[in-house]
């Protein structure tokens, strides 16, 4: 595993940051932590990151503990924070070859690997330009450039593509699909839903200073109580049939969306050949059928919204921000 | 070896980016050459500089380095660069001396600034460079050490460098450079600006004392 957390718990004063934090991120695997603002998704980075010290639970990089002592697990990783924080009197050369400095790298690989990363990102011309002079989206690729150039085996990233242009987004995500190719592994966090559902092979929903789920997209999915939805497109579609359709077919809850769209319901796999014999032996016409999944946003509100409910009527409250 | 690299890279960016921004220039240039010059232009003899000189390099060093510090600590911290050093694999303390290192050097380079003006205008042959350069190295270290306590505490540039003045201020006064005041000179005798201004003081007289010591003896 290249990042195991166990107990994490972090209290600032008597507000609640996270409490009993848990999860494992294979090596190689582009891992979502989603959660609303205030969840405490920042302090659990902070706290796997160095930047701030747990009050107990453990960390563990590539199997060794390294909780009581960060730093010597910083070489391990990279880090691309929310905002870009280079040097803005610097240029994007310097900024990365300091950032190489950082990490022990010697200055003739430190030139290389800079004009690489600049190549690779696509800023070879705007390289000698100061970094404040770059616009929202080459700062973002730059810092995301910095926080690769010791060759990490593991990326946090925070927010990557907030606030940019499509275009640019597009590209970064292409570029950390690129690097999770080459086997780097990838904690993310981001308010993006899309692009966590695009990048993520398994995903958190973090609440309140807690983990409430853990799983692959599709486990994810499939805990929403809706489970299967079907959409039929018919030559016609009325309330009772509706009605004889949830009658015939057990286990399924037929629902009239508009004249000729029928949803239907269940909790398991739905074999759609009687249910086209259903029809043809009335005289409709099935034009269309297909599957509706929820989204990983459905899962993402019916998730956290269930949970701070749950929240609130156990009275947890006074949680940080 | 590989921290001590990420060291020097630390020093030699704070010196390229900060010794010529705005609040530096402003707080740990301009105004120490000013204050050199208006205390060098006041003085009547050569014997006054040779007096007024120590306490002018003090406080060259005082100001040059609490403004420095306010600058590459609390700039970082609000631009979060910083949180990029802590960040990195660099020891915590490495990482500290690195940043205070370079205020050190900035503040040292300072006192050099009137020691320039001032042998211009007397013979400063008088003086025990290695003495003078003791005490320059320890006014900068005690100096700095004062103005990373203020930058640490504070979250905006003007913050630290309003914070830094109500140290540096009532150092120069208590100090007596204005005024003799025996009673305010002894209760600041153990200031970062004071004991070492002495020290400078003795330096900068070494020679000649012993020069004359030896005539009398």
């Amino acid at each position: 595993m290249a990042i195991e957390v166990s107990g994490l718990r972090k209290y600032f004063g008597r507000l609640r940051a996270v409490e009993n934090v848990e999860f494992s991120v294979g090596e190689g695997e582009i891992f979502g932590f989603l959660g609303p603002n205030g969840a405490g998704k920042t302090t659990t980075i902070n706290m796997l990151t160095g930047l701030a010290r747990p009050d107990s639970g453990r960390i563990r990089y590539f199997g060794r503990d390294y909780t009581a002592d960060i730093k010597q697990a910083q070489h391990l990783m990279g880090i691309v924070p929310d905002e870009s924080n280079l040097y803005p009197e610097l240029t994007g050369r310097e900024n990365l070859k300091f950032c190489a400095a950082l990490y022990g790298m010697p200055g003739r690989e430190r030139e290389q690997r800079s004009s690489r990363l600049l190549e690779t990102f696509g800023l070879t011309e705007a390289a000698e330009r100061k970094f404040a002079t770059y616009s929202r989206g080459m700062k973002r690729k730059l810092t995301i450039a910095a926080g690769i150039i010791h060759r990490p085996g593991i990326l946090f990233l925070d927010e990557p593509t907030s606030g940019i242009d499509v275009a640019s987004a597009r590209q970064i995500r292409s570029l950390l699909s690129g690097l999770n190719r080459r086997g780097t592994t990838i904690f993310l966090t981001t308010h993006y839903i899309e692009e966590a559902e695009r990048l993520c092979a398994r995903i958190a929903f973090i609440v309140a200073g807690r983990i409430v789920r853990v799983g692959t997209l599709d486990e994810l999915m499939s805990s929403l109580e809706a489970g299967h939805v079907v959409e039929l497109l018919t030559s016609a579609g009325t309330d009772q049939l509706a009605a004889e359709l949830s009658g015939e077919f057990a286990g399924v809850r037929a629902e009239t969306v508009e004249p000729g769209r029928t949803r239907l319901y269940c909790r398991k796999r739905l074999d759609l050949a009687p249910l086209f014999g259903f029809f043809e032996r009335r005289g409709i016409e099935v034009s269309e059928a297909r599957l509706v999944r929820p989204s990983l946003e459905d899962v993402f509100v019916r998730v956290t919204g269930l949970e701070i409910a749950k929240m609130d009527n156990g009275g947890h409250r006074g949680r940080r921000g | 070896m590989r921290h001590w690299e990420a060291f020097w890279c630390i020093v030699l960016k704070d010196m390229r980016t900060y010794y010529l921004k705005p609040p530096n220039l402003s707080w740990g240039i301009l105004f120490p050459v000013a204050w050199t010059g208006m205390f060098f232009i006041r003085s009547q003899t050569p014997v006054d500089i040779r007096m007024i000189l120590p306490g002018v390099m003090a406080m060259s060093i005082l100001f040059g380095t609490t403004s420095m510090l306010a600058v590459t600590v609390t700039f970082e911290r609000k631009g979060r660069s910083f949180e990029r050093l802590l960040l990195s694999p660099v020891p915590l303390r490495l990482l500290m001396l690195a940043k205070t290192g370079g205020a050190i050097f900035f503040g040292i380079v300072n006192a050099c600034i009137p020691v320039l003006i001032a042998s211009f205008l007397i013979d400063i042959s008088g003086i025990g460079w290695a003495a003078l350069a003791g005490s320059v190295a320890l006014i900068a270290v005690s100096s700095t050490f004062l103005g990373l306590f203020i930058a640490v505490s504070v979250s905006e540039v003007f913050e630290a460098q309003t914070f830094s003045n109500f140290f540096r201020f009532p150092m120069v006064f208590l100090c007596g450079l204005f005024s003799p005041w025996p009673h305010c000179r002894l209760r600041s005798s153990r200031s970062v600006i004071c004991f070492p201004s002495h020290t400078v003081r003795i330096s900068c007289t070494m020679r000649s004392t012993v020069r004359a010591a030896c005539r009398c003896g």
